[in-house]
């Protein structure tokens, strides 16, 4: 592998890794204050299940760079995180010590969010498992005799939000609005995609992903009568949206501020101490 | 919201064993709920869920335990086989003894 | 029969070591007092997942951020456990919740305190699940059948709980002073929370949970198991515990240790602990900002019930 064909992949892995850390991190906080309890314990399994996928990414990477997978989750500076910016803001309320409590959790938003990205995830991962490094192939294997579940998971509760009442269908609806600039941000490529694909490492480039995704997300929407913002005319999707990139450059908002200061803070105490 | 009750089989050939119940709001979110709560730790090797509509319980004593003694369906009525097998051949040993004489 | 005499007999099967089910005949008094201590303890299970939840995010590693994740996962599922065996014995979940949230019904002591750092998420782990397990290892005999039954799954899964802590613990006195310090200022934050666990020494021909069977040991005879199990493992690993008082008299077989204030227990649990206010509050806002939803997956049935 040439430097920069190592580089690339090192930087494609990182992003996986991000991507599902951030999701996990923020699917996590639902533990405790979900709708209903049994959902909290669901919620959390999805959430540990990504963790899981993200510690496998990091290793990976880890085996490449000569990093340990800590260091790589939990020590990289704030700006240099490649995840799409849909996954990092906090969907639950936030609890604050002195009784200022936050507000604002949004299910709906945690749902449409987790669907409509495991659905892209689903494409993504079903295109490494023909990967030219057996060890991505392998874990990619794995990760997606997990994903299954969840994708089950989100339809379920895609249908009760879209059907279960009219206020559940207006929250679903206000956060779709809401997300679709950040949900086709996901398709920013990393950097060095197009060299990836060439050595065989990945199938597709992650821009690539977009009108597949749009054709498999497509028929949620059409089934329940959601508003969908643009349509296909003949080959082509023509979307009424912008995406909102640079995620994957390491550009993010204000929720990747405050979860990084969170799951860095204990940390930095020590960072290179063993915890 | 319904409740299913939940058996657990924890290795193949087991029995399945009633381990508690959950509430869902269909049969889909059951199947998680009860893979969630009774399976986080390897612990199940199959899961049944049955409504609990579905449960008949029966707990009348007199019914399943009949007063009237029914031991003569048990062992314990023929603790005594030891000791007749030991009689029957104290009886050849005898007789034995008889046809033949002393050894 | 008379209802006098059916009681009478129940009183003498309980006390000859016969376990009650669900759908089994009670008497009123014993219902409502095993309702009201099995909500409790459901309420803390739930209540118990806030301080801790704070520092899922906050988890120095993989490993512990999956393990503190799942921790507390098990004890949002150990609440499921229990508010289904409140709900058998007659008491709707949105109601428990309302009375929950309004202070109308208690959690225990130890989920009314703030946490300040990770040294607290070692310490919980392994001593309050610690002073838990031998609370609730004697309530596998309770005579509620299905009670016991419920707390034989959960002693076992609070088996790893106590693991995770001590490792938590041990990693941190092993390291640097700074990490050290988290651990033994925690300590000092939780003893006298974890002296008042157990509750107050009511005699035990007063206490009428233990009478009905539905616990199986005073408190103070818990408080001295978790004495006589982990005094001698802290001090061990270098961690100095806050009382001067503390120490065991060989003659009598028992630990000595400077009595709680057990007005301040009372306090606390009825909602005046130093974080009580807040974490009802946040539990509040939780089930307010999910209402809808309950709502949708009730649907139709629900409405019209």
């Amino acid at each position: 592998m040439s430097p920069e064909l190592k580089e690339a992949y090192a930087r494609y892995l990182l992003t996986l890794a991000d991507d599902e850390i951030v999701i996990g991190y923020r699917d996590s906080e639902w533990t405790g204050v979900a709708p209903v309890i049994e959902e909290d314990v669901a919620f959390s399994s999805l959430a540990q299940d990504e963790i899981g996928h993200a510690r496998l990414y990091y290793t990976l990477a880890g085996q490449r760079l000569g990093k340990d997978p800590d260091h790589l989750a939990l020590l990289r500076p704030k700006e240099g995180y490649y995840h799409a910016r849909l996954l990092e803001d906090r969907t639950t309320p936030k609890y604050d010590p002195g009784g200022n409590h936050q507000g604002g959790g949004d299910w709906a938003k945690a749902v449409a969010r987790r669907f409509l990205y495991d659905l892209f995830d689903d494409l993504r991962v079903e295109g490494l498992l023909s990967s030219a490094d057996p060890e991505l192939a392998g874990a990619a294997e794995k990760i997606r005799r997990e994903e299954k579940y969840h994708l089950r998971h989100g339809e379920a509760w895609w249908r009760t939000l879209a059907m279960g009442s009219v206020e559940a269908r207006e929250r679903l609806e206000a956060a779709l609005e809401a997300i679709w600039p950040d949900l086709l941000g996901l398709f920013e490529p990393a950097p060095g995609e197009e060299a990836l694909v060439e050595a065989g490492l990945i199938a597709r480039t992650t821009d690539a992903l977009r009108d597949p995704w749009l054709e498999r997300i497509y028929p949620y929407f059409e089934a329940h009568a959601l508003p969908f913002p643009g349509e296909k005319a003949g080959a082509e999707w023509r979307l009424g949206v912008e995406a909102r990139t640079g995620g994957r450059q390491g550009i993010h908002g204000p929720g990747w501020d405050e979860l990084y200061e969170e799951m860095t803070m204990v940390r930095r105490l020590e960072p290179e101490g063993a915890w | 919201m319904h409740v299913w009750e939940v058996f657990r089989q924890e290795q193949e050939g087991e029995p399945m064993v009633h381990v508690g119940s959950v509430v869902a709001p269909d049969r889909e979110r059951a199947r998680e709920y009860a893979r969630d709560i009774y399976s986080r730790r390897y612990e199940a090797y199959r899961l049944w869920l049955v409504p609990r509509e579905a449960v008949v319980e029966i707990t009348d004593l007199d019914y399943l335990q009949p007063p009237i003694d029914r031991t003569y369906r048990m062992g314990v009525a023929y603790r005594v086989t030891v000791e007749k097998r030991r009689q029957i051949k104290r009886m050849f040993e005898d007789l034995a003894k008889e046809v033949y004489g002393e050894s | 029969m008379t209802y006098e005499e059916r009681v009478e007999t129940f009183r003498k099967r309980i006390k000859e070591g016969h376990k009650v089910e669900a759908t089994d005949w009670m008497p009123d008094e014993y219902r409502a007092r095993l309702l009201k201590f099995i909500e409790m303890h459901a309420n803390s299970e739930l209540m118990g997942a806030l301080p801790e939840r704070d520092w899922i995010l906050r988890a120095p590693s993989l490993h512990r951020k999956l393990a503190v994740t799942a921790k507390i996962q098990d004890e949002v599922g150990h609440a499921q456990l229990l508010y289904r065996l409140v709900e058998d014995l007659g008491k709707p979940r949105e109601k428990i919740f309302e009375d929950l949230v309004q202070g109308r019904t208690k959690f225990h002591n130890v989920f009314h305190y703030p946490t300040h750092s990770w040294g607290d998420v070692g310490i919980i782990a392994w001593l309050v699940d610690g002073a838990a397990v031998i609370s609730q290892g004697a309530l596998q005999r309770s005579s509620y059948a299905p009670y016991g039954r419920t707390m034989r799954r959960i002693c076992w899964e609070e088996a790893f709980h106590l693991k995770h802590g001590e490792d938590i613990v041990l990693t941190a006195v092993m390291g640097t002073e700074r990490q050290k310090r988290l651990m033994q200022e925690a300590l000092e934050r939780w003893w006298e929370p974890l002296m008042m666990f157990h509750g107050p020494p009511t005699p035990p021909e007063k206490d009428k949970d233990l009478a009905w069977g539905i616990k199986t040991k005073p408190n103070e005879q818990l408080r001295q198991e978790f004495l006589s199990t982990y005094v001698r493992k802290i001090q061990e690993i270098g961690l100095k515990i806050p009382d001067p008082k503390l120490k065991f008299d060989s003659d009598t077989g028992r630990w000595s240790y400077t009595e709680p204030d057990w007005d301040k227990l009372y306090a606390i649990v009825t909602g005046n602990g130093p974080a009580s206010k807040q974490r009802l509050s946040f539990r509040r806002l939780s089930l307010e900002e999910t209402a809808w939803v309950r709502r949708a997956i009730l649907g139709e049935r629900a409405q019209a019930a």
